[in-house]
């Protein structure tokens, strides 16, 4: 009878440790290939931009969503709720956010584009959500969007909606 | 089987001696008996403790309102009531029962590991002790449910999650040496001619859950890593706000969250396929089917885990895979569930308490197994989802399924341990009450899950209190008649009562534990390997 060594068993459990870590890159690859997360939206240059094909009359609905947090400390809101957007016609938009602390906070918007199968077609040229944004105390400021529609959008994509997440830059990493 | 004589001759020779006096002959045993026992009692001594919970659960639930402890404590209860009976009673029960019979099946003189096996289950009470600690913490013991999905359980929660993270690390390592030792005992130690596909299905069983165990247990670990270093060490594996996504959670999670439900059901099936022969007086119908069926079972629960999160945003593509690929998990359990109605098909049976618990196994696990189904439909599953209708089927998986196996085993088996019949009577009293109180607890929440009551909250709407009554009602009988259970177990074997069983206990059972070995069984067995034919 062939015999089997303990050790060569415990090889497993090692490898399917390293696996579950393994799944994170995995997840966001597999995210990034699909288009499903709702992530995949392009960054492009004022100059790409203005390269793509300006021919086509699409004009697609843009609904622009604002989702502080529970607790809504930000009065963050969108200028415009909707707006219209067509490709090579690059529109620049702003949210506004208010600072209540009588010191300067750090915030991080993360972005999320619904339905996530579109959110290629979205072009973003500037947004505040690539970078951290320091707001004064007691004070209102306006965070700038800069957005067009890609060339490439089929016929059947008829809208679209972006949302953002305000997060405190002292919160990032999860502590509670 | 006669190795006292031996023993007083070579007194330094601690190999033959009997066990060790008092409460030491526990601490430093390498006996598989004495570790199968400790197990089956530590996942005793979990499910009254998990019972109790369940029991505050349905009290605050018996009518609509808050009246008896408020949400935080009851959403503690939900979440520890799920772990304890997870992690503490049905992984630990098959693990013991995996001890006291596989050496005993196989024709072994004991586990291949047999340290490893001590301290596989001495990690146990500390986990445990660890988990349930919490609830005497500041800011409560964990409250996010039994799947513990971050952000609930990293940003949002109690501070005693880290005891929580800690103590499924140590339960996990516990598991997979646990796992480690079943896989080489039934590799390496089987009896001369004691083929695979001679092995007895509980043996079979154990060895792809063993499998099972070692490919997912560590991802759970990876798991609750993750949210350790999320909580204290500053990454966003989870955390939107630095890059992080809380749904690769729920990935992650049910990655190993799939495979476990079925560690925790492949087990009962190779019981179920034991005492169904047994008393039905016909050699079991379509083993090689059941292997096979089993190890099917085993590998498509690594490609179904997304069914528990249609919910989430997954794309159509996605949704309709983990659908079918769910539902065709139905084919392999038909087979199962046909193989025992075919070997109860014309045999002489008689019902005895372990038949009893077993055919009350094949007819309610079957209706958990159709809810199942219902759920698997993914259009469907938005109305189902996170509803009593959820509640409802894992319970009638759990309960009639996973834990009435262990109880039909225990009964089944507890003669050839302990060398006495438990008490009939009593016995058919404790199926009966389990039997009305399993059903009378859990059907009626497919009906108010279908109605809409969500699961998880401590108070509802007003159209659901009168099912809810009548389950509060179902779940007091049940948790009870447990008692029965422990009271007839406690008379058989520490109170030395009931008749002296025979050598074979019941009517020609096959295996080697029945044929080879007396009743009850001597310390040691299978010195020499028996000869199987």
């Amino acid at each position: 009878m062939k015999k089997i060594s303990p050790w060569k068993i415990t090889i497993i459990p090692i490898l399917m440790f390293g696996f579950g870590f393994a799944l994170v890159p995995l997840y966001d690859i597999f995210c990034d290939v699909t288009g499903i997360n709702g992530k995949n939206y392009s960054v492009m240059s004022v100059f790409d931009a203005n390269a793509v094909n300006e021919n086509s009359q699409k004009i697609v609905t843009l609904q622009l969503l604002a989702d502080a947090d529970s607790r809504d400390v930000w009065q963050f809101t969108p200028e415009k709720k909707r707006i219209d957007i067509q490709a090579g016609k690059m529109i620049t938009t702003y949210y506004e956010i208010t600072n209540k602390n009588d010191f300067p906070v750090t915030i991080q918007a993360v972005p999320s584009v619904a339905p996530g199968e579109w959110a290629e077609y979205l072009v973003k040229i500037e947004c505040f959500c690539f970078n951290q944004q320091t707001i004064p105390p007691y004070e209102k400021i306006k965070l700038p969007l800069q957005v067009t529609l890609s060339a490439k959008a089929p016929e059947e994509v008829n809208h679209l909606s972006l949302s953002y997440r305000i997060y405190q830059s002292e919160s990032l990493g999860g502590t509670f | 089987m006669s190795q006292e004589g031996v023993s007083q001759e070579m007194p330094h020779d601690d190999h033959h001696h009997g066990p060790d006096k008092g409460i030491l002959r526990w601490l430093y045993t390498t006996n598989h008996k004495d570790i199968g026992t400790m197990y089956l009692l530590l996942a005793l001594g979990s499910l009254l403790i998990g019972g109790c919970m369940a029991f505050v659960i349905r009290a605050e639930l018996f009518e609509p309102g808050l009246q008896l402890v408020d949400p935080n404590f009851f959403n503690q209860m939900t979440t520890m009531h799920g772990l304890i009976m997870v992690f503490g009673a049905i992984m630990p029960a098959f693990v013991g029962l995996a001890n006291w019979l596989i050496p005993l099946m196989i024709g072994a003189p004991d586990m291949a590991l047999p340290r490893i096996n001590n301290w596989s289950f001495w990690l146990l009470p500390f986990a445990f002790g660890m988990l349930l600690s919490t609830l005497f913490m500041e800011g409560g013991a964990p409250n996010f449910g039994w799947t513990f999905y971050a952000p609930l359980s990293t940003d949002y929660a109690p501070p005693s999650v880290t005891f929580f993270i800690f103590s499924v690390h140590i339960m996990g390592i516990s598991s997979v040496m646990g796992a480690v030792n079943v896989i080489v005992t039934i590799f390496n130690m089987r009896a001369p001619g004691m083929t695979f596909m001679k092995m007895p299905l509980f043996v079979w069983t154990w060895l792809i859950t063993a499998f099972l165990l070692i490919a997912v247990m560590p991802v759970l670990a990876g798991v609750v890593t993750m949210m350790l270093m999320d909580i204290h060490f500053g990454t966003s594996f989870f955390n939107a706000a630095g890059g992080g996504d809380p749904v690769l959670f729920q990935h992650v999670f049910w990655f190993f969250g799939h495979p476990e439900v079925y560690i925790m059901i492949l087990p009962a099936f190779g019981i179920i396929s034991h005492i169904i022969s047994t008393f039905s007086r016909k050699p079991l119908f379509g083993y090689t089917s059941m292997v096979f069926a089993t190890s099917s079972i085993a590998i498509l629960s690594f490609i179904v885990w997304a069914h528990h999160m249609f919910t989430v945003g997954i794309p159509l593509a996605g949704e309709l895979f983990f659908m079918y690929s769910t539902m065709l998990i139905a084919v392999p359990t038909g087979v199962k569930v046909f193989n025992w109605v075919t070997t109860m098909f014309r045999g002489s049976m008689t019902f005895e308490t372990p038949m009893l618990f077993a055919i009350a196994f094949v007819v309610l696990f079957t209706i958990g197994g159709l809810s199942g189904l219902m759920l698997a439909i993914a259009p469907a599953d938005f109305q189902y989802h996170d509803t009593y209708f959820v509640v409802a089927h894992f319970h009638y998986v759990l309960v009639p399924g996973a834990l009435f196996s262990i109880l039909a085993a225990v009964y089944y088996w507890l003669p050839k341990w302990c060398g006495r019949m438990y008490n009939e009577t009593l016995g058919k009293w404790h199926f009966w009450l389990s039997f009305i109180g399993v059903n009378l607890t859990f059907f009626p929440m497919h009906f108010v899950g279908l109605a809409g009551m969500p699961r998880r909250i401590p108070d509802y709407a007003l159209q659901f209190a009168d099912f809810n009554a009548i389950v509060s009602v179902g779940a007091f009988v049940f948790g009870l008649s447990q008692l029965i259970f422990v009271y007839n177990i406690w008379r058989t074997t520490l109170g030395n009562k009931g008749e002296k069983a025979t050598d074979l206990v019941w009517e020609k059972p096959t295996g080697l534990e029945w044929t080879a070995l007396p009743s009850p069984v001597p310390y040691h067995t299978f010195q020499e390997p028996p000869k199987v034919d």
